[in-house]
């Protein structure tokens, strides 16, 4: 049989052995996110349908060279971009996309070979043809990929632009009040305040952007593990939100031991992180709930809210703001003194601990992040601690 | 009175101050919901609008004024951070008699446009 019409009769088996193949490679952590394999089959079956289609030497130099585009290549094409944006979405980086295709064509030569066709004087061309479309397939995935990261990573700075620009436009125009109210000392205060006020949002902007750079770089978020009380900060937390959110309904429940070693700065970031998204994006009809309980080595916090429920597509890209903001059919929306990586930091947060942070949403139970504290900090490979023990060392 | 409602409650509170050291009246609110409420208990001579606001968006804000019988002729300026073209065609689209993108105007440059809008002499 001609590695072609293999390849159209076996697509699922070569499907169920490249999934296989894939997660043996260990390319990365999402690679066990193997589930949606509908582009990777159009690809295969466009891949074959390319091969099938009569085609000189002439028209296979002209295509090597992205002079000829056949209409087979449209699809092939399609289903390649289709599949990068798919992958993109899961959180899989290109490593990992390329990893993939590497797996399919093993996957093929594999089975191919297995199946013991007759020898046939085509095959040398078969094969030729094969990796010529494979390579087209990764190279259209390749472009589409890289586009889409381009033109989220344009979005994002775009929304970092424009939120900065309202607590500096605040600053200026306070300074500008200065002259006007030197001899009213109440004034001069509030205009004082004023500043202060949104130096700190654009410091917190700016730290939050620091942080995001970082754990992208894979420096991963720096943290302290001390003895926290957690049910302390969580009531702390309660009452913060409560008083800047006096028309909103704020419950706070805590269950069991709530006492661990956590970095308190970064556990509070979180949480505040994941109240702040609540208050947000949940409905006003129905309260927000911090619960928090104490099992025997973990601790788990749930923050939940009524309203809309988050599209399924959307659960896998929320925490990555250059993800979700690849998407042009749901743009990123930030509350006031946010850039939108509230989500990130709390899942970095809860990574850095050792721990980790989940999501479900449907139109019953509302949305809930839950994170899972290890009672010990259980910091991964690599993850920089700033304690006394480890700063001596450094 | 000139109305601005902007959710940054200090840049809505700065305005109002530097409008008030102008000689003006203003008020400013946070939100769109307490706007629409207050522009029917006493009508402004000018709107200084907000776009990206959490509980109603200017652009919906203006869509209303526009619409409403009593309030259609109350002239509103936009006032925003979004420099997008696609914003500032729909609020033209929409009514507005102005779309200034904040910090790409001096303060006294924007309180002496608010004063010639409003139609009241910028003191």
């Amino acid at each position: 049989m001609r590695l072609a019409d293999f390849i159209l009769s076996n697509v699922e088996p070569i499907l169920a052995d490249w999934e296989i193949f894939a997660r043996s490679i260990g390319a990365g952590e999402h690679l066990g996110q193997l589930a949606l394999r509908d582009h990777a089959g159009q690809i295969l079956q466009a891949t074959a349908r390319d091969m099938k289609s009569p085609q000189t030497a002439a028209a296979r130099a002209k295509k090597s060279k992205g002079l000829d585009h056949p209409q087979e290549d449209d699809a092939l094409d399609g289903a390649s971009k289709l599949h990068a944006v798919d992958r993109l979405g899961l959180g899989f980086d290109l490593l990992e996309v390329m990893s993939e295709y590497r797996a399919l064509r093993a996957s093929v030569l594999r089975l191919w070979q297995e199946s013991s066709p007759d020898a046939d004087d085509r095959d040398v061309d078969d094969l030729t043809r094969f990796n010529e479309s494979i390579d087209q397939s990764i190279t259209k995935a390749v472009a589409s990929y890289t586009s889409r990261v381009d033109q989220a990573r344009d979005m994002f700075l775009a929304i970092l632009g424009h939120d900065l620009r309202n607590p500096l436009n605040s600053i200026a125009m306070t300074g500008h009040m200065v002259p006007l109210v030197c001899n009213d000392p109440a004034e001069a205060i509030a205009c004082g305040q004023q500043i202060s006020r949104n130096v700190s949002v654009m410091e917190r902007m700016i730290s939050d952007l620091l942080d995001y750079t970082r754990t992208r770089l894979g420096a991963g978020m720096p943290v302290t593990p001390a003895s926290l009380d957690l049910g302390s900060l969580a009531r702390e937390l309660f009452e913060e939100f409560r008083t800047a959110h006096p028309k909103r309904d704020i419950q706070l429940r805590t269950d069991g031991d709530l006492n661990g070693q956590w970095d308190t700065d970064r556990v509070r970031q979180a949480i505040s992180n994941l109240l702040g998204n609540a208050i947000q994006h949940g409905s006003a009809d129905f309260p927000v709930t911090l619960s928090l309980r104490g099992e025997m080595s973990n601790v788990f916090i749930d923050v939940q809210n009524g309203g809309d429920p988050i599209p399924p597509g959307e659960l896998s890209k929320i925490f990555d703001p250059l993800i979700r903001g690849s998407s042009a059919e749901h743009p990123t929306k930030t509350r006031s003194g946010s850039i939108g990586m509230g989500l990130y930091i709390a899942r970095e947060v809860a990574k850095s601990h050792g721990g980790r942070i989940d999501v479900t949403s449907t139109e019953k139970e509302g949305t809930m992040f839950t994170i899972r504290l290890p009672r010990e900090a259980a910091p991964r490979d690599g993850q920089p601690i700033l304690d006394a023990e480890h700063i001596e060392k450094m | 009175m000139i109305l601005i409602i902007d959710d940054q409650k200090d840049i809505g509170s700065g305005l109002e101050r530097l409008l008030r050291y102008a000689g003006h009246e203003a008020v400013s609110v946070t939100g769109g919901a307490e706007a629409l409420a207050m522009l029917h208990v006493r009508k402004p001579s000018l709107v200084v609008l907000d776009v990206n606001m959490p509980d109603m968006d200017g652009l919906t804000v203006l869509k209303l004024i526009k619409e409403h019988t009593e309030l259609k002729d109350v002239p509103v300026m936009m006032y925003s951070a979004d420099s997008e073209h696609k914003t500032m065609t729909e609020a033209k689209r929409l009514g507005a008699v102005d779309f200034l993108v904040k910090g790409s105007i001096g303060f006294d440059k924007l309180v002496a446009k608010i004063c010639e809008l409003a139609g009241e002499p910028n003191a």
